[in-house]
């Protein structure tokens, strides 16, 4: 059984090249000459994402105040804070689900702020949601594909007609998708109703299906949240071998243990402001931080 | 669930079907049943093309009856007007109501679910008015007549004077087979895939990177040009277009169509397209009848069974679409 | 200016009449969270009890228009209790498909029952003509005017002042906290909708001498309903009056001035303008009715 998402031979990936990733960000940020897309080991010196003064409110409650984020390539990075502090939010605002009241959203440099959700998916950017939202009546396999078959450059005529083109994209994405199954363990289920899966097993499938394009950015909404302690590790091991592989990963999450264990920054939300951000030991000890979480 | 049937068995059971609907009316001597076998055959299509919006992206519209009636009016104009030969006049009847559909999507798809069912529904009423009242346009209330009966000439291979109804039911035949094909290649391919995704999961469908406005409008304009088809079929058949035809009379099958027969599976719309119209016609109930049966059927099966939607939906679905693969034959059999 | 008074006049009378039907189905929706697409028929309903009350059974005017009012508060209780309750906590589309099934159900039997050909009625009211400033009106209209006034405004007192009123619009504020507090939620979702009704009833008896009643009248009435709800912001009550009487107003105006055949297509004129422009209606953002 596969225990890495990249594996060390080279097999044929979906069609989501550098120079395709490239164009799109062209494309939708309408900038020139970016600098070329991360490879795998990501590259140093270009924040891959960065907020600047994001704020977002609700009926007069400001759910997120003038939060500034960046993060490098290659981090592993956790964004917790009491629940209310705004960390979903500040997820969908950062990709396109919500409209920002103020502030920007950059991508690699392009301003992002008001690309709609799909566009931004199209980026190289993929996001979990807090509730695992999966395809119910469709199969694992099929969860699966959903999650890359737009990110391949092929049009409604030759889905249409399949064409080879088609043809061809679709088997990749078979490959891929089975790759993946192998990697979080869930290809004995291939052909069952999504529907059918116990909670872990959901959350895997929503893990998987998140890395079907394969991304440059990984926006996880609490992975670990209510699964068992196996699972958990799981998960975590599963976290750390792909940010190896030079994956960056923005992960929120309540569960301490997983965030103190695995990444190499933290990131402090209170009542939609940040309140202090660093390395692990630095937060544990950090008093607004404990005020934040116990204080009240 | 069963297993894949072969691809052959699968190809002789449709020849065997298909000879056995070109056959129907020789056998069948009656001219009326075989005017009834047209009827269904209409609403099948029409079924189809609901589905398409309903079943599979999840809109619920209720502007269907407008985009056949545009489509007959539209035909029936350049045909009367305009002297357009039929198979122009079927062309443009189409692409008027699919037209107007693109038109319409853009303010109707900002509204979410039961809202836009009522903006498409005032969208039928007005399209309603419209016929009733544009009398230099439609002829209002005392119908649009006159309409020629097809002449379908493709020079020099055919030249084919469409009179009698078995020639009416053959030319039926060849649109609804075009139509089955086409909705079954769309909804087994990854258009049907991304429609199925709008319609479970939007919001996790725009995280990958579904566009759903794309889509809805796709599925939108679709199944209103395939309305807006058999609505210009419709005129050259009649070959009077009044403004009941607009009716919601068709809605209210339609729907009874999807809800009974079964939402978004083909074989399932198929079927309730021929239950809910031949046999009515058949034993000839009379239309207001068959309006308070079918509105008694959809409150009884919804209010009773409302899981028996989604349980329905989930059992016939049991069976997906795809199989692992977008495209049926041997080289794609994944075992 | 004779014209332009009596449009007014006339503005005012379908205004109020779409303000009844609009009120209960914001009432519905903002309690319920449904959209009920059978609201129109019911009117037709309601209109043709009054019909047999007056007409056939020759009952006195007023108490012609209290039995319809009664007996639309029964019925809606009635539907309901048989057909709403039991898909109140299903998706939105099962909503839509059992109203759309009711309303089909209710406009085809009446055309069963009664025919298509409009009925008339006659009151003495309708043909009493009161005259003044130089223009007449007939005295239906006055009442109609009156009563409807009279009874927004004791609507208005009930949702304010009493008990059972507060817990409505507690209701459509936070259901699920109502019935954590202990509110009734199913006693006054029916009582709503029985409310609903009955004010259809009323309006019924009260219009129904002014226009003919057909039965394939509801459709057309529950869109244009919708309209005044969706000007009104989605579940105001009184929203929904403001949005019904301008309905009215433009309505007969532009049946004035410019064609009375497209008249019904105002009303989906203007509310594709408010749902494009100002989704939240013409009346500002409140939560709740």
């Amino acid at each position: 059984m596969r225990t890495s998402a990249r594996p060390r031979k080279r097999v044929p990936r979906p069609q989501t090249s550098p120079q395709f990733k490239e164009a799109r960000l062209r494309e939708t940020t309408g900038k020139q000459g970016l600098i070329k897309p991360t490879d795998w080991k990501g590259r140093v010196g270009m924040t891959l994402l960065e907020t600047r003064g994001l704020t977002k409110k609700f009926f007069g409650l400001t759910a997120v105040d003038s939060v500034d984020i960046n993060i490098e390539p290659g981090e592993l990075v956790s964004l917790i804070g009491p629940n209310g502090s705004g960390k979903t939010t500040l997820f969908n605002c950062m990709t396109g689900f919500l409209d920002a009241d103020g502030g920007k959203v950059y991508y690699r440099g392009g301003d992002i702020s008001d690309l709609p959700a799909h566009e931004i998916a199209l980026l190289g950017i993929s996001r979990t949601f807090q509730q695992a939202r999966i395809y119910r009546r469709l199969s694992v396999l099929e969860n699966l594909l959903m999650g890359v078959q737009e990110h391949q450059g092929d049009s409604i005529l030759d889905r249409i007609l399949r064409t080879k083109k088609l043809n061809r994209l679709e088997k990749e994405a078979i490959e891929r998708a089975e790759e993946l199954m192998g990697f979080v363990g869930l290809t004995h289920l291939r052909d069952q109703p999504a529907g059918n899966l116990s909670y872990g097993q959901y959350k895997l499938l929503v893990f998987a299906a998140a890395l079907m394009p394969d991304p440059d950015l990984l926006l996880l909404d609490e992975p670990a949240a209510a699964i068992n302690p196996t699972m958990i590790n799981k998960m975590k091991d599963h976290m750390v071998e792909l940010n190896k592989t030079g994956m960056t990963i923005l992960f929120i999450e309540h569960n301490m243990e997983v965030v103190m264990d695995i990444c190499e920054r933290i990131i402090v939300l209170d009542a939609g402001r940040k309140i202090a951000e660093g390395a692990p030991e630095a937060i544990r000890n950090d008093e607004r931080v404990v005020e934040a979480y116990f204080g009240r | 669930m069963s297993k894949e049937k072969s691809p052959y068995v699968y190809a002789a059971l449709s020849l065997a079907l298909l000879i056995a609907l070109i056959a129907l009316p020789l056998v069948l001597k009656s001219g009326y049943l075989v005017h009834i076998l047209i009827a269904t055959g209409m609403y099948t299509a029409l079924a189809l093309s609901y589905d398409l919006i309903v079943g599979h992206v999840g809109l619920l519209s209720l502007a269907h009856p407008a985009f056949f009636g545009v489509g007959a009016y539209a035909a029936a104009i350049a045909a009367t007007r305009l002297g357009t030969p039929f198979l122009a006049a079927f062309v443009f009847g189409g692409i008027v109501a699919a037209g107007l559909a693109l038109l319409v999507s853009f303010p109707f798809f900002r509204l979410a679910g039961a809202s836009f069912a009522i903006g498409t529904l005032g969208f039928a009423l007005i399209m309603q008015l419209v016929a009733n009242n544009s009398i230099p346009l439609t002829g209002g209330p005392l119908c649009l007549m006159g309409v020629p009966r097809p002449r379908l000439t493709i020079p020099p291979l055919l030249d084919w004077q469409v009179s009698s109804t078995t020639e009416y039911y053959y030319l039926m035949l060849a649109l609804l087979l075009v139509v089955v094909a086409l909705c079954s290649r769309l909804t087994t391919s990854r258009v049907g895939r991304a429609f199925i995704s709008i319609r479970e999961e939007e919001t996790l469908a725009m995280a990958s990177g579904v566009n759903p406005l794309k889509y809805k409008t796709f599925a939108f304009v679709i199944g209103a040009l395939i309305a807006g088809s058999v609505g210009a079929y419709y005129a050259h058949y009649s070959t009077v277009v009044c403004p009941s035809d607009l009716s919601n009379y068709m809605t209210t099958v339609l729907v009874i169509i999807l809800f009974l027969g079964g939402v978004g599976r083909m074989r399932g719309v198929i079927l309730g397209s021929i239950i809910f119209t031949f046999v009515p016609e058949f034993l000839r109930i009379a239309a207001t009848w068959r309006m308070v049966i079918y509105g008694v059927l959809l409150l009884v099966t919804i209010v009773r069974m409302p899981e028996g939607l989604d349980g329905m939906l989930t059992k016939t679905l049991r069976r997906f679409p795809f199989s692992g693969t977008s495209a049926r034959g041997p080289e794609n059999d994944q075992r | 200016m004779q014209t332009f008074l009596e449009q007014i006049l006339n503005g005012l009378t379908l205004g109020a009449m779409y303000a009844c039907v609009a009120a209960g189905q914001a009432l519905i929706f903002g309690v319920a969270r449904l959209i009920n697409f059978a609201h129109g028929d019911m009117f037709m309903v309601g209109a043709y009890v009054f019909f047999l009350a007056f007409s056939v059974a020759g009952l006195p005017y007023p108490v012609a228009v209290l039995v319809a009012a009664i007996v639309m508060f029964g019925f809606g209780g009635l539907f309901e209790r048989t057909i709403v309750r039991p898909i109140l906590d299903k998706p939105w589309h099962v909503h839509l498909i059992a109203t759309l099934g009711a309303s089909i159900v209710l406009a085809n039997l009446a055309v069963l029952i009664w025919g298509t050909t409009p009925k008339q009625v006659t009151t003495s009211y309708s043909a009493t003509i009161l005259e003044f400033a130089g223009f007449r009106l007939s005295l239906q209209r006055v009442i109609l005017l009156v009563v409807t006034l009279l009874s927004f405004y004791g609507l208005h007192l009930f949702l304010e002042r009493t008990k059972t009123g507060k817990a409505m619009k507690a209701m459509s504020q936070n259901r699920e906290a109502c019935a954590v507090v202990g509110i009734d939620v199913r006693r006054i979702s029916t009582l709503t909708f029985a409310m609903s009704c009955g004010l259809l009833g009323l309006a019924a008896g009260l219009v129904t001498p002014l226009y003919a009643i057909f039965p394939t009248m509801g459709l057309g009435l529950t869109f244009k309903a919708f309209a005044a709800v969706i000007m009104g912001g989605f579940g105001q009550v009184n929203g929904a009056i403001y949005g019904a009487f301008i309905l009215g107003l433009t309505e007969a105006l532009a049946a004035g001035y410019i064609a009375s055949d497209y008249k019904d297509a105002i009303a989906f004129a203007i509310m594709i303008l408010v749902l494009l422009l100002r989704p939240q209606g013409l009346f500002g953002k409140k939560i709740g009715i």
